[in-house]
């Protein structure tokens, strides 16, 4: 049985490494997906998905920091596909610096971006859950906002804030039958695709003797023998069963998925 | 199908959870050994097909505290199904004393149920998920072990955090070997279960939908069971409705 028959999902920073095998991941499962991302050069990793399953995926320019854009994205995957079950937040933005050397600049991208983008896209999506009583919001955080990684302070602050924004949206939203989830992994491999740069954004160099960012970091790895890092498919496959009927009964809650590099306890 | 060739051991008490992952089991392609206690675990299999009842292995359990019963149990799935991919454990049972006025009898009854039946039901399955490098563990636990519950009986929140502490430390030891180890802790549930003894039960946050049901718990523990689940291990999923959130 297909877990997400004839649904219709909103991936914001669609064109990410992850969205794009999320999303075929959604096409196996039998949804329909609206990409939505700031540049149509994102939209060339999914080039072979999108033309295998052309009338079930459209793409849409659009910057989760502009209102507008969320607005009118949402009102275009309407258009679309007549109605929105599931939106899937992957924007985010690394920054840089710590404590001390933070730029101000990169500090108010990784706010915009990675917690209020997540913000104006549930605003932009919320008339239309819940006029059908009906959502999944997915919010793609990060273990460098969950627990004792060496991230920029950027990243660190608002992937914590934006799970925290989930918990608080779940609160507000359940009443219109709508749940609200945040997933945090540790580091994936993405050498599938090639890097895009994020614009702006710093190599991170930690303070002298603090722990650095990367695989290990909070305990010396992951627990299963040779994997260092999860596979895009075992990221996917949380994100189909956040955004399915199989996890109803879940919000408010953020999945770990880091191999045992950190169990909330 | 997503289970087909795989050995799903699933093991009920006070609850038709287990029954309800059993069946979400079969109907993905799973052979599935079943352990319960009463017969009113089997209700939810009337409806198989004869190719489902096929794969289907039931055992009736008369003590999950008792080792050798379960050795016997795990002996007769190995001898039928050969190996086994999943184990899960979905063992609970009701207080018949209240409290702090609760005997010790009852204390270690209540107790030894909830985590040697767990222990007991997964010990005996380890060799043949290590011999193949793979296993999916998944124990089902309460939100009394999870965060604090006026009125919960201190015997239940204890054995309910101890199968967490199991989980996370499944995840550590056994990882070297391929195989999870997960909990999903759940609230009071549709079918009576799970009910946490609390002044005012947990519920969940969603108007109508306040008991979690047992397809809620069975997607969930389908999540964690799943190939595809390879890198989940030590966690603990809420599944509350909100109710309690991390």
């Amino acid at each position: 049985m297909k877990k997400l028959q004839d649904k219709v999902a909103v991936f914001v920073g669609g064109g990410s490494a992850i969205a794009t095998v999320a999303l075929r991941h959604f096409m196996n499962e039998g949804a329909k997906v609206v990409l939505v991302d700031v540049d149509k050069k994102y939209f060339t990793r999914s080039e072979d998905i999108r033309a295998k399953y052309p009338e079930r995926i459209r793409t849409f320019i659009g910057a989760c920091s502009v209102q507008e854009d969320m607005d009118k994205a949402m009102e275009f995957a309407e258009k679309e596909f007549g109605k929105i079950d599931i939106l899937c937040n992957y924007a985010g933005f690394h920054g840089g610096g710590d404590v001390v050397s933070v730029q101000k600049k990169l500090w108010d991208i990784a706010e915009d971006v990675t917690c209020l983008g997540t913000y104006r896209a549930v605003r932009a999506v919320y008339p239309y859950m819940k006029k059908n009583h009906y959502g999944r919001i997915m919010n793609f955080a990060s273990i460098g906002g969950r627990a004792n990684r060496g991230v920029p302070i950027t990243y660190a602050g608002f992937k914590g804030a934006a799970i925290g924004l989930t918990r608080a949206l779940a609160l507000e939203l359940a009443k219109d039958g709508i749940t609200v989830n945040s997933m945090a992994p540790a580091s994936i491999d993405t050498t599938e695709f090639e890097r895009i740069p994020e614009k702006d954004s710093v190599p991170f160099t930690p303070p002298k003797g603090a722990l650095k960012g990367g695989p290990g970091a909070t305990r010396g790895g992951s627990f299963i023998p040779g994997r260092p890092l999860a596979t895009m498919d075992e990221i996917a496959h949380t994100i189909v069963f956040m955004s399915s009927d199989d996890s109803a009964f879940l919000t408010g809650d953020c999945l770990d998925v880091n191999g045992g590099q950190f169990m909330q306890p | 199908m997503k289970f087909e060739n795989q050995v799903a051991v699933i093991a009920a008490c006070g609850s038709q959870v287990g029954a309800a992952s059993a069946l979400q089991h079969l109907k993905e392609g799973a052979k599935v050994a079943f352990y319960y206690e009463d017969d009113v675990r089997l209700e939810l299999f009337k409806d198989l097909t004869e190719e489902e009842k096929s794969r289907l292995l039931t055992i009736r359990i008369q003590d999950y505290k008792d080792v050798e019963e379960l050795k016997k149990a795990a002996e007769t799935v190995l001898e039928k199904f050969r190996t086994c991919d999943i184990v899960v454990t979905a063992i609970t049972t009701d207080e018949r004393e209240s409290g702090y006025s609760m005997s010790e009898e009852e204390y270690d009854r209540v107790m030894k149920t909830i985590t040697n039946g767990a222990l007991y039901t997964i010990q005996p399955l380890m060799p043949a998920m290590k011999e193949k490098k793979y296993g999916r563990i998944v124990l089902i636990s309460s939100v009394a072990g999870r965060t604090v519950l006026p009125g919960v009986a201190p015997v239940f929140a204890a054995a309910n955090a101890a199968i967490g502490g199991m989980a996370r430390n499944i995840g550590c030891t056994m990882g070297t070997s391929f195989i999870t180890g997960n909990s999903v802790c759940v609230g009071p549930l549709e079918d009576g279960s799970y009910k946490t003894g609390a002044k005012v039960e947990p519920a969940g946050i969603e108007p109508g939908h306040e008991l979690g049901r047992l397809k809620d718990v069975a997607g969930a523990i389908e999540y964690f069971t799943s190939p595809l689940a390879s890198w989940l291990t030590g966690e603990t999923l809420d599944l509350n409705g909100g109710y309690y959130m991390v």
